[in-house]
């Protein structure tokens, strides 16, 4: 069984213009010990979707349906109290931790002894202080330093401090909404290396999300690809790399530069996403697609099976897949 | 090390701050209309030998800088000159109305900062919900209201309407009291009145305050980090929000000691009050120059002394603050 089963989580954010459609129809699926990457540009829901995942949405988001099982408990009806429960303890979420993620006022040590005290009250404040600081040392941080406030680190090291917190209660899931971002290059491969040792190591589900394709690509056994709040494509890594169909995913690719080439300008995809309050009738990617034939702009593509594990929402590759089938 | 340095650069700052204001402070009285003599003799018929006479005997024949030279000897021995109308030196004479003020204040000041924190973390949780509206509403009307005419209002309901408390003065005069209780709570039945209209003119201030230092809190992305920890909504608050918020208030109040003084002026004039407020209206009405000036003096220090304290506070409360 999956540890965590998403099943057509439906999002949306109700604004006085009216609702914004940030999430659509996503369903996907994480087993023990395998890495999910989440991709998409800023604004494609992915963001959303995490919140939805761990109930933290703002009072102004709301799951309008579908169902979210942890474990096989479906929680998209928890009531906050029993949310309460189980953050931390069965789902916890790593927050970009160069911004203001922690309490600038707090040493970082009491921040984490609170989300353990939270959980296992039975433990005593030197156990709980104990506990913190071997997970300083799994996250490969001087122990001593958990007395330290967050400006005495640096933004890879907070990034650090931030995932030993996520790790803190033993969760099954983890999610990492865009952890490396805001870090340099060198310091990003790090956390992402640090990231998929934990995961292999504990096997814990991780869930990355990202708007960079390559260090998805890099730690992911599965990558789910997002365009203005449906997925569009969800395939194995190494077969969506190979081969991808969807035309977003083809441009996406198209961005990763690679050593070798000659030195240019990366090719933008033109245009850019749609209005979510009124979304498009058909493919929401129709207005920047290069291959779009009219029929895009009418009808609404859904997600099929192209082959077992890859699955795909375009209308160009589900006619393909229609024509070799009958 | 790093503490004392930023401790001794906040010293230097608040000297500076003194003395610059001790100069200003020194010419304002000087560039005044009016002769200081005129005040002083009140005799519009003195020869003009013995006005000179007078004058040396003051040192207001010396020039300017060497008078201001002086000025500044006598300040170092404590000496702030003598009052024009009580002949007294003016220090003594606002010792005196020290303790008065400071009850007044001190008290006032002390429940309405307890009272409005309170206030505007409740309104802040509830935000946009009625009792956000009717809180803030509540706190924006007693903000605006003049303190004077509020303690007007306050005698004309209690004292003069109820006959529940006196309209004025620290206790009654020429009354001997049976027991050291009764006479502390004929004290505390003249308190009333003035620390319930100071602290009802401040409360709605630091509401306010609070309350938008709490909103701009929760927005914060640790808020969202210490709910994913699971802690329960009043603990996220009392952890996180409520200390957090706190911050901007230490430096608020003591920035705003110069016009709660301003505040107690009015407050004491109303119920008769024999605090500092009320011996700086007398002293402005009777044209009592140097006690004036010593007056302005005095509480100039305490405004920067207070906030040398904030700094210091601050420093402890947020430890980011030695950094910088």
């Amino acid at each position: 069984m999956s540890i965590l089963e998403v099943e057509s989580l439906t999002t949306y954010y109700k604004l006085r213009k009216g609702m914004v459609k940030a999430c659509e129809n996503i369903s996907f699926s994480l087993e023990k010990g395998e890495g999910l990457g989440l991709v998409g540009e800023s604004g494609c829901g992915k963001t959303t979707a995490a919140l939805s995942l761990i109930r933290l949405l703002p009072e102004n988001g709301e799951i309008m349906g579908g169902s979210i099982n942890i474990n096989g408990r479906d929680i998209a009806g928890y009531t906050e109290e029993e949310m309460r429960q189980i953050r931390m303890k069965e789902i916890s979420i790593i927050f970009q931790g160069a911004m203001n993620a922690l309490n600038p006022v707090r040493t970082v040590g009491t921040q984490i002894v609170e989300a353990i005290k939270v959980h296992y009250n039975h433990l005593s404040d030197k156990e709980c202080w104990e506990r913190t600081g071997d997970l300083f040392e799994k996250v490969e941080i001087d122990r001593e330093r958990v007395r330290d406030y967050p400006h005495e680190f640096s933004g890879g090291m907070r990034q650090r401090v931030m995932i030993a917190m996520a790790l803190s209660c033993d969760p099954f899931v983890v999610i990492g909404d865009e952890p490396t971002t805001g870090l340099d290059v060198m310091v990003q491969a790090q956390v992402l290396q640090l990231l998929e040792d934990l995961r292999k190591e504990q096997g814990l589900g991780l869930l990355l999300i990202s708007h960079d394709l390559a260090c998805v690509g890099e730690t992911c056994d599965k990558i789910v690809v997002m365009y203005a709040g449906h997925i569009v494509e969800y395939a194995p890594t190494d077969i969506l790399f190979k081969q991808p169909l969807h035309p977003y995913t083809k441009s996406l690719m198209k961005a990763i530069p690679s050593i070798g080439q000659k030195r240019e300008l990366i090719p933008p995809i033109p245009g850019s996403p749609p209005d979510l309050i009124n979304p498009p009738a058909g493919c929401r990617f129709f207005a920047r697609c290069p291959e779009a034939v009219a029929e895009c702009e009418r009808k609404k593509p859904v997600l099929v099976s192209v082959t077992e594990d890859h699955h795909c929402a375009c209308l160009l590759v589900d006619s393909k897949v229609s024509d070799t089938s009958g | 090390m790093n503490n004392r340095k930023y401790l001794l650069k906040k010293f230097m700052q608040a000297m500076i701050t003194i003395f610059i204001v001790l100069i200003f402070n020194y010419f304002l009285f000087r560039v005044m209309p009016g002769d200081p003599i005129r005040v002083l003799i009140r005799n519009p018929r003195i020869s003009v030998d013995a006005l000179a006479e007078i004058r040396a005997q003051f040192g207001l024949d010396l020039p300017w800088y060497t008078q201001f030279i002086y000025y500044l000897k006598d300040l170092l021995h404590g000496n702030l000159g003598s009052s024009f109308y009580y002949r007294e030196p003016v220090l003594n004479i606002i010792m005196e109305r020290v303790p008065a003020t400071l009850i007044l204040v001190g008290t006032g000041t002390i429940i309405s900062i307890f009272l409005g924190i309170i206030i505007g973390v409740v309104v802040a949780w509830k935000r946009g919900t009625k009792i956000d509206i009717i809180g803030l509403g509540i706190c924006l009307i007693l903000y605006s209201t003049p303190a004077f005419w509020f303690g007007i209002l306050m005698v004309m309901f209690f004292a003069v309407y109820l006959r529940v408390f006196p309209t004025g003065l620290m206790s009654l005069p020429g009354v001997a009291y049976s027991s050291l209780l009764d006479q502390f709570m004929t004290s505390l039945r003249h308190l009333f009145l003035p620390v319930l209209t100071f602290t009802l003119i401040y409360i709605g201030g630091y509401a306010i305050i609070m309350r938008n230092s709490v909103i701009e809190v929760l927005n914060e992305d640790y808020i969202i980090t210490a709910r994913a920890k699971g802690i329960s909504y009043i603990q996220l608050l009392k952890r996180h929000a409520v200390p957090n918020a706190l911050l901007p208030l230490v430096s608020m109040v003591a920035i705003n000691l110069g016009f709660v003084i301003a505040g107690a002026i009015q407050v004491e004039t109303v119920f008769s009050w024999p605090g500092l407020g009320r011996l700086m209206y007398t002293a402005l009405l009777n044209r009592d120059y140097p006690l004036l000036q010593g007056l302005f003096l005095f509480l100039t220090t305490c405004v920067v002394g207070a906030n040398f304290c904030a700094d210091i506070l601050y420093s402890y409360l947020d430890p980011r603050v030695k950094l910088s």
